[in-house]
């Protein structure tokens, strides 16, 4: 029996050559052509684009041959891209559907596959198998390269960055991981700059200087190259590009939280009372933002597709995750780390300020983020239970949440929420409090909690 | 128009063996030949060459439609199995075994069906400098492909491909070992198959002057059959009734085989090729060692002796021209259906190469072609294809055997069995590719021919049931 093909919040993924494979790139391909023939109305093509990592490439190839052995065009990248480039051109091209391989921000060994729709969203769910039909050797679909120049993801990023005059050029720090986003981050950020520093920079797949999730305990080599070269910002993507994390001239690294805080209060300066997405695990400081700039906040599942879903059906301006990623939706309806990096450098050029002075009137939450171990067909039964067992535990004033888990928010701006993992045997916990003791405590409380039900249910 | 995927499934159970032949992989696209299947023949290939300590290949492919996707699944299978590839995507099979041959890589495996109809495609894998697989060696990689018995690597040991254009480097080296002083005219049908995708412009670049029909790559093959006869190159063969070529040259569809049309319009046999490129190679160079196959003409070995050259009758298939040029140190190897091989260039049969090889034979000659022509009489040479079942044809072939060799006459048992009397000859063969058993008859008249014809075809016709 085959493993269904689950595109999960990221996609599907796994380690290369053993998850990722040619013969999943082949079912992929033929389950696409299947979804875009039942769903669509369309004979456009398929765009497939793949990152450096070493079995992207070929996994491309296996997915396009799928479609074409399916009947379906196919239009691929001649060499490796950025996921927003992939999904700019689905969206310009009006694909059928958009097709990225990319390991993204996983470790090196592994790698994955995310599907777009034509308008850009995530897909979601699982990709259909029945019924698929193969075609003769008269019908096969057309395989055709797309030359990079053909498309122009370039001149539309020069156009927003290009967009306001420059007082005070910086010198700044790009950290690209070793990934394809660089010359795109190289070319958007130029009219901002004096220097352009480099670091994690070459392309290797092996990703020698750094993993590929920019968080700030992956940063501490980009850290010191920008407090020894003096540089006044560091930008640290990952390999794929679609997120994106910024250390400060002081050698602060900022969580995507409180980068997306800072361009939620920018917004809500000039839009006051309008809303923004978020996902159910964001920081309070989002909170605290909106109360203090009349913002408001539509919370929505964890992940892109229901991020970019709630975006659409609530035609928000801006949306963000902790993760690194930013949505403009001015300019596009995905995460993009190099429109995310061009909107905070034009507001450190017309605020004249440094990022630690743009983030000087944010207090400081704690986040603790552990896991329990559980298996996915009790999961939703510890949830069940969970519901009840909160409201004996927590008899203070709360608001209770039950979009994606249980995320409970108190008064004081503490809160958790309790969450299975929809990749992994997990439980997640995470917790957010004005002091790194009081979320422990919060952290171990809700972790306990867990243990009592999982005994439960076991006796 | 479309096919249920079960039903395709169904199909793919008997998959596996009879797409594996002895010089190459070849089977219907859709019905036994799969994407899938591409993929386990590259995981097999593959492992094969890991197992031989191999490292680097070059990956290419004729013009059919079928061609793109199963390029992508041979490549995919492949490197998942540690191998490096340079891709060269579309081309006539010359230039991709060149790009093995000119760096000094490991292998080569090209995707075509060669002269096959469209629906047809397949796998054919070479050495480095241009040896083809030998059966036996193409019998291990179906062993492993049966077995699955797949080496599959880690994430950073995966094969890395890369694509690269050979076309120039390739010109760059015919011009180093052809020069041309006179500018001759000729004709060329592609037949619209992978030689399309480099004529006319190979021969304007090597300095020829070049008129060209069927040269527009299409799959289906609309205008000629790929396989180029004196049958299918009857256009060719009327355009150069104009008059105003020296020569024509007819190719079939992946480039390894090339067939020549007179000045007269006149089809001109690859025996009577064999014969003036030969005695061209022979008189001037210090090797005299020609390689004919078993199936080439009793008439060449009369031309070629009286020139002083040394024959040596070969195994047919292209892997043996190959490998016998190599151990003999020939200067020439051809065989009569159109393949032919020229070492001092490369040891592989890349057709390209022989419409300049016949120019240098007529600048030797200092003659038209079609005096040429003229002027060789071969014997009348005729090939029986008598249909025979794949899992009985090799034990008919004993019994044929043993009938023969109580004939009074020469024996020679290379390839098949041959008998050469005062008749003439009659040589049986097993067909490496088709459930046939093939008998060529041969004699200098046609009173001999029928003799031969009356005595020999119904008994060999009996044994085979047919």
């Amino acid at each position: 029996m085959k493993t269904p093909l689950l595109f999960a919040t990221s996609g599907i993924r796994g380690k290369s050559n053993h998850v990722i494979t040619p013969e999943l790139g082949i079912r992929v391909g033929r389950a696409v052509a299947n979804h875009v023939n039942t769903n669509l109305k369309t004979n456009a093509a398929v765009i497939i684009g793949f990152d450096n990592r070493r079995n992207s490439h070929s996994i491309a190839n296996t997915i396009a041959a799928g479609l074409s052995s399916s009947g379906r065009d196919v239009l691929i990248f001649n060499a490796p891209i950025p996921t927003p480039k992939l999904i700019f051109s689905t969206i310009k091209n009006e694909a059928a559907a958009g097709i990225m391989i990319t390991g993204s921000h996983l470790p090196a060994d592994e790698n994955g596959i995310l599907l777009f729709e034509t308008d850009g969203r995530y897909y979601k769910g699982i990709l259909n198998e029945d019924n698929i039909q193969l075609v003769n050797w008269d019908l096969l679909g057309r395989i055709t390269n797309i030359e990079n120049i053909e498309d122009n993801y370039e001149t539309f990023l020069r156009k927003i960055a290009q967009n306001n005059l420059v007082d005070n050029k910086m010198n700044i720090l790009v950290d690209p991981a070793h990934g394809p986003i660089k010359d795109y981050l190289q070319l958007a950020i130029k009219p901002y700059c004096n220097n352009i520093l480099k670091i994690n920079w070459e392309d290797d797949d092996r990703l020698p200087g750094r993993p590929s999730e920019p968080t700030s305990s992956n940063l501490t080599k980009t850290r010191l190259a920008l407090t020894s070269s003096k540089s006044d910002l560091a930008i640290s993507t990952d390999m794929d590009g679609d997120r994106v994390i910024f250390t400060s001239h002081s050698g602060a690294t900022i969580s995507g939280d409180y980068i997306g805080a800072l361009f939620a209060r920018e917004y809500w300066k000039n839009n006051p009372n309008k809303p923004i997405v978020v996902p159910i695990n964001t920081s309070a400081i989002i909170k605290f933002t909106a109360e203090k700039y009349n913002g408001k906040i539509i919370y929505c599942k964890v992940g892109p597709p229901s991020i970019i879903n709630s975006i659409l059906e609530n035609n928000v301006d801006f949306a963000f995750e902790e993760t690194g990623k930013y949505i403009f939706t001015e300019y596009a309806i995905w995460p993009d780390s190099v429109i995310s990096t061009i909107k905070l450098l034009k507001l450190m050029n017309e605020s004249g300020q440094n990022l630690d002075e743009l983030l000087h009137e944010f207090p400081t939450f704690y986040q603790v983020k552990e896991k329990v171990p559980c298996v996915r067909n009790k999961a939703d039964e510890v949830m069940k239970i969970l519901i009840t067992e909160i409201d004996k535990l927590f008899t203070e004033n709360k608001i209770v949440n039950t979009l994606d888990g249980i995320r409970v928010d108190f008064s004081n701006n503490s809160w958790f929420i309790i969450r299975p993992s929809g990749t992994e045997d997990y439980i997640r916990i995470f917790t957010e409090h004005n002091t790194l003791e009081s979320s422990k405590e919060l952290n171990n409380t809700c972790q306990k909690m867990i243990f009592d039900i999982l005994e439960k249910i076991t006796d | 128009m479309f096919r249920k995927v079960d039903e395709y499934i169904k199909m793919k159970t008997s998959e596996g063996l009879e797409i594996f032949r002895a010089y190459d992989i070849r089977g219907i696209f859709g019905e036994n030949l799969s994407v899938e299947t591409m993929l386990n023949i590259g995981r097999a290939f593959g492992s094969y060459l890991i197992k031989k300590h191999k490292t680097k290949i070059t990956i290419g492919g004729d013009i059919r439609a079928s061609t793109p996707i199963l390029l992508n699944a041979l490549i995919s299978g492949v490197s998942s199995t540690g191998i490096h590839c340079d891709l060269v995507e579309k081309s006539p099979l010359g230039i991709t075994l060149f790009q093995s041959f000119i760096n000094k890589y490991d292998a080569s495996a090209f995707i075509t069906a060669s002269h096959l109809p469209p629906e047809w495609n397949g796998v054919k894998f070479y050495w480095g400098e241009g040896i083809g697989f030998s059966p036996e060696e193409n019998d291990e990689i179906k062993d492993i492909f049966l077995k699955k018995d797949f080496i599959n690597k880690n994430a950073f040991e995966v094969g890395q491909t890369t694509k690269v254009d050979p076309y120039n480097s390739f010109v760059t080296y015919l011009k180093s070992k052809f020069e041309f002083k006179t500018k001759y005219k000729i004709a060329i049908d592609c037949g619209n198959g992978a030689t399309s995708l480099v004529v006319p412009k190979l021969y304007e670049d090597l300095g020829f002057e070049v008129e060209s029909i069927f040269s527009d790559p299409d799959p289906r093959f609309p205008n000629r059959s790929s396989e180029p006869t004196e049958e299918s190159l009857s256009k060719l063969s009327e355009f150069m009734k104009k008059g105003e070529f020296d020569f024509g040259a007819g190719f079939d569809g992946d480039g390894d085989r090339c067939v020549f049309i007179d000045n007269l319009g006149n089809f001109v046999s690859s025996d009577t090729f064999g014969i003036l490129v030969a005695e061209y190679l022979v008189k001037t160079s210090n090797n005299n060692s020609i390689l004919i196959n078993m199936e080439c003409s009793l008439g060449m070995e009369v031309y070629l002796r009286e020139i002083g050259a040394k024959i040596k009758r070969i195994r047919v298939g292209h892997s043996f021209l190959s490998l016998e040029a190599k151990l003999e140190n020939a200067i020439f190897g051809v065989e009569s259906s159109g393949h032919a091989i020229y070492p001092e260039v490369f040891l592989f049969d890349d057709a390209l190469i022989l419409p300049l090889l016949l120019a240098k034979a007529i600048h030797f000659k200092d003659d038209t072609l079609s005096n040429m022509n003229k002027n060789i009489k071969l014997p009348i040479k005729r090939r029986f294809d008598l249909k025979c079942n794949d899992n009985t044809k090799f034990a008919k072939m004993n019994e044929i055997d043993a009938t023969l060799r109580n004939e009074e006459g020469e024996i020679l048992d290379i390839d098949g069995i041959s008998l050469k009397n005062d008749n003439g000859r009659i040589l049986v063969r097993v067909s490496n590719t088709s459930p046939k058993i093939r008998v060529t008859i041969e004699a200098l008249n046609q009173t001999d021919f029928e003799i031969l014809e009356q005595k020999y075809l119904p008994i060999i016709k009996e044994i085979i049931g047919e």
